[in-house]
């Protein structure tokens, strides 16, 4: 047995190098399916279906609050307390501050270092014991500062892996902490976290109930659902004070949270793939087909010598496996290039993207990949055993008339696969052209940003006008503004009350809210439309002023003149909490739409206020600065830096970017999954034309003798290549009518994905029918004017 | 209706030439039922190409309908191949995935013939031929002499002035080949020029004149 097996393997590898020109095509069709299906799988296993690596992964939820004005917020401190207390349906609860900053001095220039908060049960809760060192001790909780615990990252990048790191001192914002431990790091939760700062209950703002700033994480116990959990949690809010009684709690697996945004997206790319695949085993198939077409009389020569129908399966079944083996060698390369070339682009935008590479399920589904194809290829010998007529093929030495109904089927259906992934590809490509086309309501070109923060509530105010002063007078600057929000990016939500009209208090009006300086729409270039930009004089001792946006102007003063109307505004967020009443503000002036949201969501009602004029102070603890350069603001950073540097040495700066670069970052996923989508439906394309290009050039030489039968009786060459075409786009019509409607099914899925248009977008929809039928026309031509070149008396008589 | 004049046709082969026919001259007349005869390989089915217009490669002059042929470009060969030739074949060369009546079609189709006028010959056809009840029935349900009765209806579905046969009654019994023997007087009577190709000198009987060919020369 083994010895036949061997003896197979040995005919099927001189079979392969008796053919370079089938095995070269056919290895690389498999190589291209097999790489891209591999490379994503990868991806979709590590990001969505690798369970968290945590004890009980999948008992951890995630606790969140609704109100009727905002949904999904965090827990507030209280809140959280609360839960603590009462909750019976969790094992453990836990809460995070999932990112913060902290300046790092002492050690060089000021850094920032990343920081992630958590209270006493957040290691136990998800089972992490300490690298090196301990953890903080129960009471040590209760302290703020003092003592730190740093990321094995932070340890090996910033510390140089010493190891004797336990006992060091960090000087973080201006305090003496003693490192008592190294944390493993947690990339699944907190991808880049420094620093594992405390949650001290005692702080001030953890006693804020309207601060929805922690996230929750409990264990839920082995006998309580979800639903009871969150019933649960529900009536304990209710319980409490009056600020939680409209609040409902919701209970969501950890992971959903995590990974929900992308799983659909990475479902789609996956599909994709799954599409080339099937096109590519289709082309193998066609290869197969016509290879083994051409051996009919070395097959009859076999049954002749007492081959039976099952030896002579096993020994193409034997071929294909080995061009599958090496095929599946090939793709794993190739699968691997492509993580390693996603790493460097866009694929840091995916949650748990961290440790993409080969690893085992990747080979495991090779593998599997390379069995179900070897199964799915045997049809093309069984096939042609099928209809194997020796006397025939023995006789005359030729190959087997082809039955070109099997053909026209595997046409049919790359044309179909194509057709799918052309239309997801080409909504994907048009809603990034209209995001990208989208009026951001200012100037992007010559726009640095980058994030101020001094942690401090009082005082600082002077601090930024004389940064802003400096900034302004340094040459290459044409202007400079500080506010709470980027474009496109970062930006608070508030609730406003209106002086003059009927305030419902339970469904209280929301909008985004943003904190600028005076010369904030002179900088970004955003023109005025009515009354005035704020001056120097709108400080804490003018009255209240706001501007509200066109967008606010048109949805809540529709043919009115907003200026002089008069809005309280109460602005929400981490670390703020409403003091007392919150006086009204006059509307001074009405600007054209600033886009505060990433370009593809639309534009909504914005107040702006002045920054000096924060009740609570709170916006001083950090603000985002932008510069307008003369030159390339990449070249300026330096000297910004410089500028910010000369009135705070230890004034740490992050983020610095272009304004090109933010935006470009907020279409990131967007990016990525054109990229995917765009390159696989290329894939496809081309797959799909070598695919009708070689059934009709194989159909072609299986009908010479029709051809010549034809030129015989009349036919010019051109009806010949009119009759070959009108047959090769025929078919590939009934695959793109067939394409076109599968993508109407499937379209539903990828209306998240688009923008501006629906999945059902004509144009589309025609572009990629024409794109198909044009390469399909192009493939059919090219090989019936090779084809019917031939010599209709010679090919009759070769009959 | 034909003249050939020193016409040669040959092939490369190592260094030098084939010749697979040599210095032929032949004239033949409208209303002639001509058959070529010869051994195996005396080109007898090269000429019959040559005749219809189906090979191009030679050299020398071939004068048809008093149109030069060798002086014309191949699209007004075929154009002159499609008025005025029909053929048939020793291995009837009927389309496989065609019926009875599409067969008799194909011709009509590449002759810019409406189709309503195409139906109406086909009709002609099959009811000329006796085999009106076949007009469904696909090559292979039919018999190896009614699949060259319908080859020879469509060789003259369109009317041509000459009709070349190569072997046609090669593949067919006696009684059956007879039957094609006779069709073809008929035609001939009736005013169509008939080349055929034959081994058998019963079939070349059924003919005025014969043209021996050995070796690619004509010997008489």
């Amino acid at each position: 047995m083994m010895t036949a097996l061997l003896a197979d393997l040995r005919f099927a590898f001189r079979g392969l190098r008796r053919s370079p020109g089938f095995t070269t095509l056919a290895l690389l069709t498999l190589a291209i399916g097999i790489g891209v299906n591999t490379a994503v799988f990868s991806v979709l296993e590590r990001v969505v279906l690798r369970p968290l690596p945590f004890e009980a992964a999948d008992r951890l939820f995630v606790i969140r609050e609704t109100s009727r004005r905002q949904d999904r917020m965090g827990v507030s401190g209280p809140d959280f307390d609360d839960f603590y207390a009462q909750a019976r349906s969790f094992d453990a609860l836990a809460a995070t501050v999932p990112y913060f900053t902290l300046t790092w001095t002492g050690d060089g220039e000021a850094r920032t270092v990343k920081c992630a908060g958590v209270t006493k049960d957040v290691f136990p809760a998800l089972g992490l014991r300490p690298f090196m060192g301990r953890l903080y001790t129960p009471e040590e909780y209760h302290v703020d500062g003092v003592q730190v615990v740093i990321s094995q990252r932070f340890w090996k990048t910033q510390l140089a892996s010493d190891p004797n790191v336990i006992g060091r001192v960090l000087h973080l914002d201006g305090t003496a902490q003693t490192i008592v431990g190294v944390m493993p790091d947690v990339p699944d939760l907190f991808p880049d976290v420094d620093i594992w700062a405390k949650i001290v209950p005692e702080l001030e703002f953890m006693r804020w109930r309207q601060n929805h700033f922690l996230t929750v994480i409990g264990r839920l116990k082995a006998t309580a659902s979800p639903a009871q959990a969150a019933q649960e949690l529900t009536a304990i809010l209710r319980r409490a004070g009056p600020e939680s009684r409209e609040l409902t709690a919701t209970v969501t697996p950890l992971k959903d949270e995590l990974v929900g945004a992308v799983r659909t997206q990475l479902m789609i790319v996956m599909g994709a793939v799954v599409l080339v695949l099937i096109t590519g085993c289709m082309n193998v198939t066609c290869l197969l087909l016509a290879r083994m077409s051409a051996r009919a009389s070395e097959l009859a020569i076999r049954v002749n010598l007492g081959a039976g129908r099952v030896r002579l399966l096993r020994q193409f079944v034997t071929e294909n496996l080995l061009l599958l083996c090496l095929g599946s060698g090939l793709g794993l390369i190739l699968a691997g290039t492509l993580v390693q070339l996603g790493a460097r682009l866009d694929l840091g935008a995916l949650p748990r993207a961290q440790s993409i590479g080969i690893n085992g399920p990747m080979l495991a589904f090779t593998a599997v990949i390379a069995l179900v194809l070897t199964v799915a290829l045997a049809w093309a010998p069984t096939s042609i055993l099928d209809r194997l007529d020796l006397n025939s093929a023995l006789k005359s030495g030729k190959s087997l008339a082809g039955r070109r109904q099997s053909y026209r089927v595997l046409v049919v259906s790359e044309v179909c696969c194509a057709a799918v992934l052309l239309v997801a590809a080409g909504l994907l490509v048009r809603s990034f052209w209209l995001v990208q086309h989208v009026e951001p309501g200012f100037q992007i070109d010559h726009l640095l940003t980058a994030y101020v923060r001094t942690n401090a509530y009082t005082g600082t105010g002077a601090y930024f006008n004389l940064l802003l002063d400096r900034l302004s007078e340094t040459p290459g600057v044409q202007g400079a503004a500080v506010s709470g929000c980027v474009p496109a990016a970062r930006s608070s939500t508030a609730t406003v009350t209106y002086r003059d009209r009927v305030n419902d208090p339970a469904n209280p009006v929301t909008v985004e809210a943003c904190f600028i300086s005076p010369g904030f729409f002179t900088t970004l270039r955003t023109p005025l439309q009515r009354g005035r930009f704020f001056t120097v004089h709108d400080d804490r001792h003018a009255p209240a002023v706001l501007m509200v946006n066109q967008a606010f102007a048109q949805a809540y003063w529709p043919g009115e003149d907003p200026l002089g109307k008069q809005l309280a505004v109460s602005v929400l967020g981490i670390g703020r909490r409403m003091l007392g009443t919150i006086g009204f503000r006059n509307v001074v002036g009405v600007v054209g739409n600033v886009k505060q949201e990433p370009l593809d969501v639309p534009s909504s009602p914005v107040v702006y206020l002045s920054f000096h004029q924060d009740e609570s102070n709170h916006v001083y603890a950090g603000l985002n600065l932008f510069v307008r350069t003369t030159a390339d603001p990449r070249r300026a950073s330096a000297i910004v830096r410089d500028r910010i540097h000369s009135v705070n040495p230890d004034q740490p700066i992050e983020d610095m970017r272009t304004m090109d670069e933010v935006l470009g970052a907020t279409l990131a996923r967007r990016r990525l999954s054109l990229v995917l989508m765009g390159s696989f439906a290329g894939l496809a394309l081309m797959l799909c034309a070598i695919g009708v290009y070689g059934t009709i050039a194989y159909s072609l030489s299986q009908r010479t003798r029709e051809f010549g039968i034809r030129s015989a009786v009349g036919a010019a060459r051109g009806d010949l290549v009119k009759m070959v075409m009108r047959e090769g786009l025929w078919l590939s019509g009934v695959g793109v009518i067939l394409g076109l409607g599968f993508s109407l099914l499937l379209g539903r899925a990828m209306s998240g994905l688009l923008f501006g248009i629906t999945a059902t977008d004509p144009w589309t929809f025609v572009a990629a029918a024409a794109t198909l039928m044009s390469v399909a026309a192009a493939a059919c031509f090219t090989p019936a004017w090779k084809g019917l070149s031939v010599d209709p008396a010679l090919a009759m008589r070769a009959e | 209706m034909i003249q050939l004049t020193n016409l040669d046709k040959s092939v490369s082969q190592g260094n030098g030439r084939l010749f697979i026919l040599r210095q032929v001259t032949v004239d033949i007349a409208r209303g002639e039922f001509i058959s070529i005869m010869g051994p195996s390989g005396a080109g007898k089915s090269t000429l019959l190409a040559v005749l219809g217009m189906l090979d191009g490669d030679w050299t020398g002059e071939y004068r048809f309908l008093d149109q030069a042929v060798h002086a014309l470009k191949p699209k007004q060969r075929i154009a002159l191949n499609k008025q005025h030739i029909g053929f048939v074949f020793q291995q009837y060369h009927l389309l496989d995935d065609l019926t009875v009546a599409e067969n008799l079609d194909v011709p009509l189709s590449y002759r810019d013939i409406k189709k309503g006028e195409r139906q109406s010959l086909v009709a002609d056809t099959l009811d000329r031929f006796g085999i009106v009840a076949k007009k469904d029935l696909f090559p292979r349900q039919l018999s190896g002499g009614q699949q060259q009765l319908v080859a020879v209806a469509r060789a003259v579905i369109h009317k041509p002035a000459l009709i070349l046969a190569d072997e046609p009654t090669g593949n067919l019994h006696s009684s059956q080949g007879k039957e094609i023997m006779e069709l073809f007087t008929e035609l001939n009577r009736a005013g169509t020029t008939i080349v055929q190709v034959t081994h058998s000198e019963t079939n070349a009987a059924y003919g005025n004149r014969i043209v021996q060919l050995q070796d690619g020369w004509v010997v008489k």
